[in-house]
């Protein structure tokens, strides 16, 4: 099924070799080294040399007009999110390009390989500092898996998603690996910034918030299930802190969203019983 | 350094010719033949005074090409076209108003989109084009067109006007998601 797919991709990308990345239910993610329309560099892009295409196939089981209406909507409704964001100052990828007729959107690439080879997701980095963890058993303070570095990068997280938030925006599907960290200049890891908003959506709901921050919460807790405690500790500071520097407003929603969550955390994800 | 540009990408077969006139006195000229449909006029002609980069003419060619590709092209030609991908009005006449050639556009981008075969006498459309303008040809590249850009109109034209910024990379990067999002 997949290498079918691959190959249809390759159908409407005529001569840009893809390698894939990952496959979720909706749509195929490739890196390549081809920009779609530039020799040169692109402008103010981290990865200059390397690019995603995301490609959302048909799918055979819908109707063949209501598959591309809405394979198109959905293409161009992730791109004029990135575009929102970019306008906002948000740390996301950036749109290079769009197909809203094949389903495919063009980004540039965020994040770096880590030193174990793998790409620098949350959920790697943690994952790393973790197995390095073990390798000191005497550190009994954690000094390595809950140092100075991983509590900024968490608290860092949590004010990224309360960015969001505060701009009317869910992300929708908040997982440690669909967090990338972003390297320095030395190559050590700096900050984080959020990618695929395939499922992003504007909401003004505390509802829809809270279901955001308690799907990452069970995703930490899941991968991560050592540290997740102190992890989620210092995202919600981290996601509090940033409400704070918006004032009183900014106060309101984050008590709103946080008293929510524990109401969320009780029943689950969904709230019907019907879903 | 030659003084015209092709541009190509992996996707389409067809390329572009990028010629760059500065100093451009028979705008009024171009224009009225363009309007009489003149086949000596073939090219799109754009104004520098809305270009803040390269990236930004390569983004609507690439948009137009695939538009062309895929049968969704929404004006008259392909030439036009690319002029409206590069504007973010919804009218195609005000587009070609704005961003094409005008009275005032001194500094003017000529394109013609060239297939396979057109692209081996090249130098025909190159030497037809520098007779039909009456400027001087530079190359096409940063230096010149940051020379050319007029920040106050970019802004107004693309409605930017609350952003503060002159950095041609924050402009080009917000250029292109606008028109790369044309017409969603």
């Amino acid at each position: 099924m997949s290498a079918e797919l691959v190959a249809t991709a390759q159908r409407h990308l005529a001569g840009i070799s893809l390698e894939v990345v990952s496959q979720g239910a909706e749509a195929i993610v490739f890196t390549t080294e081809t920009h779609p329309y530039l020799k040169t560099k692109p402008a103010l892009v981290d990865n200059k040399t390397k690019f995603i295409v995301k490609y959302r196939p048909p799918k055979p089981y819908r109707h063949p007009r209501l598959d591309s209406q809405i394979t198109r909507s959905r293409t161009a409704s992730e791109a004029k999110l990135l575009q929102k964001l970019l306008l906002l100052g948000v740390d996301a990828p950036r749109l290079l390009a769009m197909d809203g007729t094949n389903g495919i959107i063009w980004m540039d690439f965020v994040g770096f390989t880590l030193e174990d080879g793998t790409v620098s997701s949350l959920k790697n980095w943690l994952w790393l500092m973790e197995r390095r963890q073990e390798a000191v058993p005497e550190d009994h303070a954690k000094s390595i898996a809950l140092g100075a570095v991983a509590e900024d990068i968490m608290k860092r997280v949590g004010a990224m998603v309360a960015q969001l938030h505060l701009e009317g925006i869910v992300h929708g599907d908040l997982t440690s690996s669909n967090i990338m960290l972003k390297a320095s200049k030395t190559n050590e890891v700096e900050r984080p910034t959020l990618i695929d908003f395939g499922l992003s959506s504007y909401s003004g709901l505390a509802e829809d918030r809270a279901v955001d921050l308690y799907v990452l919460e069970r995703a930490l807790t899941s991968t991560h299930s050592v540290y997740a405690k102190e992890y989620n500790g210092f995202l919600v500071a981290g996601y509090e802190a940033a409400h704070k520097l918006k004032g009183k407003l900014g106060a309101k929603a984050c008590t709103e969203t946080l008293r929510r969550l524990e109401d969320v955390r009780l029943r689950g994800r969904k709230r019907s019983m019907l879903g | 350094m030659a003084d015209y540009e092709i541009f190509s990408c992996p996707q389409f077969s067809n390329k572009v010719l990028i010629i760059l006139f500065e100093g451009v006195q028979n705008n009024a000229e171009i224009k009225s033949e363009l309007l009489k449909g003149n086949r000596d006029y073939d090219y799109a002609f754009v104004n520098c005074d809305n270009i803040a980069s390269q990236e930004q003419v390569y983004s609507a060619l690439y948009k137009a090409l695939l538009d062309d590709l895929l049968g969704q092209t929404k004006s008259k030609t392909l030439h036009s076209e690319i002029i409206f991908d590069l504007s973010p009005l919804k009218n195609i006449v005000e587009s070609l108003n704005k961003f094409g050639i005008s009275s005032t556009s001194t500094n003017i981008i000529a394109l013609k989109v060239l297939s396979d075969s057109q692209i081996d006498n090249v130098a025909t459309y190159v030497d037809n084009l520098k007779q039909r303008v009456k400027g001087s040809v530079v190359h096409f590249d940063q230096a010149n067109l940051s020379r050319f850009t007029n920040f106050a109109q970019l802004k107004k034209n693309y409605k930017l006007t609350n952003i503060s910024t002159e950095d041609v990379e924050e402009l080009t990067r917000i250029l292109v998601g606008l028109t790369q999002l044309k017409g969603t």
